[in-house]
């Protein structure tokens, strides 16, 4: 067992725990946020798995533009409760899980930059090749889907504001 | 060269499935079954991902494309309702429209 697999278990663990976490919080925003945590710790996964650009994604679409959303709505709809600022013990769990988290990418990074193994990675190129070579049908696909989900969120915001 | 085997990671995305939908049965709050459904499409992802790195082929990364594009749609149209469902009935829990 190498120490990449090491940080994988010890990434599988936080993942498994945020994620676990995000599903039984009260708090709308809490759980928001541990599941951004989740995401971002399933992008690390990727790395390690030696998938650099869907870790790229993941962080940038999943945790940047997806989440982002989420939280917009959840702010939008105000149903999320003031509290005051807890104590120390409340900040706890998600600081432990972030600063592992963080170890984890540091040390992955280290890692594989002194065992210098990147002419094995699946990167950026292939994935390009593959994808506008054999997977061009689902390129279009893709562009379908994110057309009709524009169209048919647009249709819905524009309903909202006539009847106001 | 990776050393992870992909029996960890598929089981690594079972469990991240079996907890997505945990949440999907047992949440009412309709943003909290949008957030299980991300969940186990990521879930989704991570297999393919992890298969595809276990063979050395890029596949699986563009089924994780796919699988980011599918996601980002419903997402977009989950909100959507979700806000609209919120301006009728005046909450987002799901029980409370059975009751009342």
């Amino acid at each position: 067992m190498s120490i990449i697999d090491g940080f994988f278990y010890l990434n599988a663990a936080v993942m498994i725990v945020s994620a676990a976490l995000a599903m039984t919080k009260k708090n709308a925003v809490h759980a928001l946020l541990y599941f951004i945590l989740a995401v971002i710790s399933l992008g690390v996964a990727f790395y390690l798995l030696e998938a650099p650009i869907a870790a790229a994604l993941e962080v940038m679409v999943f945790a940047g533009a997806i989440m982002v959303l989420f939280v917009f709505v959840v702010m939008l709809l105000n149903i999320f409760k003031q509290h005051e600022a807890g104590s120390l013990k409340d900040y706890a769990i998600p600081i432990a899980l972030a600063i592992l988290l963080a170890a984890i990418f540091i040390g992955a990074l280290s890692v594989n930059k002194s065992a210098s193994s990147l002419h094995a990675v699946l990167g950026p190129k292939e994935v390009a090749l593959s994808l506008f070579n054999d997977y061009s049908a689902f390129v279009e696909l893709g562009s379908l889907i994110l057309l009709a989900g524009l169209v048919g969120s647009f249709h819905l915001g524009k309903k909202i504001s006539d009847e106001q | 060269m990776t050393t992870i085997p992909w029996e960890l990671s598929l089981m690594l995305a079972g469990i991240l499935f079996a907890l997505g939908i945990f949440g999907l049965l047992f949440r009412q709050n309709l943003i909290f079954i949008l957030l299980s459904l991300e969940l186990m499409l990521n879930a989704c992802g991570l297999a393919f991902v992890a298969i595809g790195s276990s063979l050395k082929e890029a596949d699986g990364q563009v089924m994780f494309l796919l699988i980011l594009a599918v996601s980002a749609a419903e997402v977009a149209l989950g909100l959507a309702l979700a806000i609209k469902y919120e301006q009728h009935f005046g909450t987002l829990e799901l029980e409370a429209r059975e009751r009342g």
